[in-house]
């Protein structure tokens, strides 16, 4: 791992409040990495849901967290049972979600279904639950672990997550729900003008990032630079890795 | 009258009644809990366009879909965790036309397959509005005439064969789940025949001291396959990452080529599919097995 790719994993953990509870979806070995490190920073009690598993409150052991939310050995160690077929029938408690994506537009819209190159149609793996998931959310983040003109587009292929604040406002969706876009090279946050830069790693210039995203946005007055890695996050993030307590 | 359950001879014999076109939902999630010697036995039947159907679908939905037996998938996600690279053959087939793959959100499906098993013209969901992962024939974006509210109108999507694996079974169809269902509910209460693949049969009074983790009634067909979710995890295996990462690039080195004609047979040599699940567990050998099993 890279240091650039410690404090990608660091910058969705700061998004990480004490009383949340954090959705851990399919291959999303970063945003739970940034979920344990959090609990071992700021947020002992934080509440984590990795797919087929309910881990309360830390007390899992940490050499289970692997690259599969559903390994067995993880799933014998649940302290409660998931049932994944009434995962969506409490909607007035939903859960913290970093969506991946493989585009995100200027509106702050996901996309896991499929997209166009080159003429010819590219399926991702699906939307999974996320639409569901990020409907009626009062928070949720896209995640997206890479950010090139490829991923970050003008406009979605297809939309699996709705972030815009307009089309969320005229469907009845709450419209701040979409906190920010978070990338290696900074953070974006929706406006009504769509995306705006509101945080730049340090070393990447304004206009770095400008090339590698595919469509223009504004950069609020107030960007700020991601703050460097601390030492405290470096060891505890070390410790999730090696799977210490 | 709900006939009692029956217990297959055989993989062959548990799908005896599964006929081309059939609706056949596919329990598991991701690395997990997949039903595959059901699922290798379903690719050595002579059928035809199957609709196969899975909420968030590993590998054998990728294999199905390239088998040459279904002609849509419907699926909320596919994909295998720990394993670079998005489903191959699924992605492949989407691209061609070969495959009808849906567009679906878990939600959706979850109401589409309760619709289903309430007997309902349609139910309703507020979730997923405004996504392409609503735009399929199920759905119907619809607004409330006294509140206001939008809201999708989701038609039943019906299942003939759920297809699902668990830890035990007892003759009578009475099934021992592990903890998490893997949403395979959704399925079971929306399907007209469950045929559950099991580690082993036991008597029903081995169901007594853990009451809670049984479903009481739940299969027509039950089928013995120990180790059969391979390479898949249960409560017996571990998941085979490396069979899985094998598989995904071997695949993906066909789409290179280009070479459509070459999968089916690819599969069958990889899913041993001229013999039983003893010999496909065979040739994959012991040692491996049993390290899975540790």
């Amino acid at each position: 791992m890279s240091a650039a790719d410690d404090l990608y994993v660091i910058a969705i953990a700061r998004r990480i409040r004490i009383d949340d509870i954090v959705h851990v979806g399919a291959s999303q070995l970063d945003v739970w990495q940034a979920a344990e490190t959090a609990r071992r920073l700021w947020a002992p009690k934080l509440r984590v849901v990795a797919a087929g598993s309910f881990h309360l409150c830390g007390a899992a052991s940490p050499a289970l967290m692997r690259s599969r939310t559903y390994a067995r050995d993880l799933i014998s160690a649940r302290q409660a049972t998931f049932t994944q077929s009434r995962v969506f029938d409490d909607l007035k408690r939903t859960r913290v979600a970093f969506a991946g994506a493989l585009q995100v537009d200027s509106r702050g819209n996901a996309n896991l279904i499929s997209f166009t190159a080159k003429g010819k149609i590219v399926r991702g793996p699906g939307s999974g639950g996320l639409p569901t998931l990020t409907s009626h959310a009062d928070r949720f983040f896209i995640a997206l672990p890479r950010h090139d003109a490829r991923s970050l587009v003008a406009k979605v292929d297809r939309v699996s997550v709705l972030g815009d604040p307009r089309a969320r406002e005229a469907l009845g969706l709450p419209p701040t729900s979409l906190q920010a876009v978070i990338t290696p090279l900074g953070a974006f946050a929706p406006t009504s003008d769509g995306l705006a830069l509101v945080e730049r790693t340090p070393s990447v210039s304004l206009e770095d990032v400008r090339v590698r995203t595919g469509f223009a946005f504004s950069a609020y007055q107030d960007c700020v630079e991601r703050a460097p890695i601390t030492k405290d996050e470096q060891d505890a993030l070390a410790r999730v890795r090696a799977g210490l307590a | 009258m709900t006939p009692h359950a029956r217990v297959a001879e055989n993989a062959a014999d548990a799908l005896s009644g599964v006929t081309s076109g059939m609706h056949v939902g596919i329990g598991g999630a991701l690395n997990a809990g997949h039903p595959m010697a059901l699922v290798r036995a379903l690719m050595q039947r002579d059928l035809t366009d199957l609709t196969i159907v899975s909420g968030f679908g590993g590998m054998e939905i990728d294999i199905l879909a390239g088998s040459g037996i279904a002609k849509r998938v419907i699926a909320a996600f596919v994909g295998a965790e720990g394993v670079s690279g998005l489903p191959p053959l699924l992605r492949w087939a989407g691209e061609e036309g070969r495959v009808d793959a849906w567009d679906i959100d878990e939600g959706i499906l979850l109401t589409a397959l309760r619709a289903a098993a309430q007997k309902l013209p349609y139910a309703t969901w507020r979730c997923g509005l405004g996504t392409h992962a609503a735009n399929n024939p199920l759905c119907r974006q619809m607004k409330d005439d006294a509140t206001g509210a939008h809201y999708l109108k989701v038609r039943p999507l019906p299942i003939d064969v759920c297809l699902y694996w668990a830890e035990a079974a007892d003759p009578l169809g009475n099934v021992l789940r592990w903890g998490p269902d893997f949403g395979d509910t959704g399925f079971i209460d929306a399907a007209e025949t469950r045929i559950v693949q099991v580690e082993r049969i036991v008597p029903t009074e081995a169901l007594n001291a853990t009451p809670d983790r049984v479903a009481p009634w739940q299969a027509e067909i039950v089928l013995a396959a120990p180790l059969g979710t391979y390479p898949f995890c249960s409560t017996t295996l571990q998941d085979d990452i490396a069979w899985l990462a094998d598989y995904v690039s071997a695949m993906a080195q066909l789409h290179e080529r280009g070479d459509w004609a070459a999968v089916r047979p690819a599969l069958e040599r990889l899913l041993r599919l001229d013999g039983d699940d003893d010999a496909f567990l065979a040739s994959i050998g012991i040692p491996r097995l049993r390290r899975l099993m540790a």
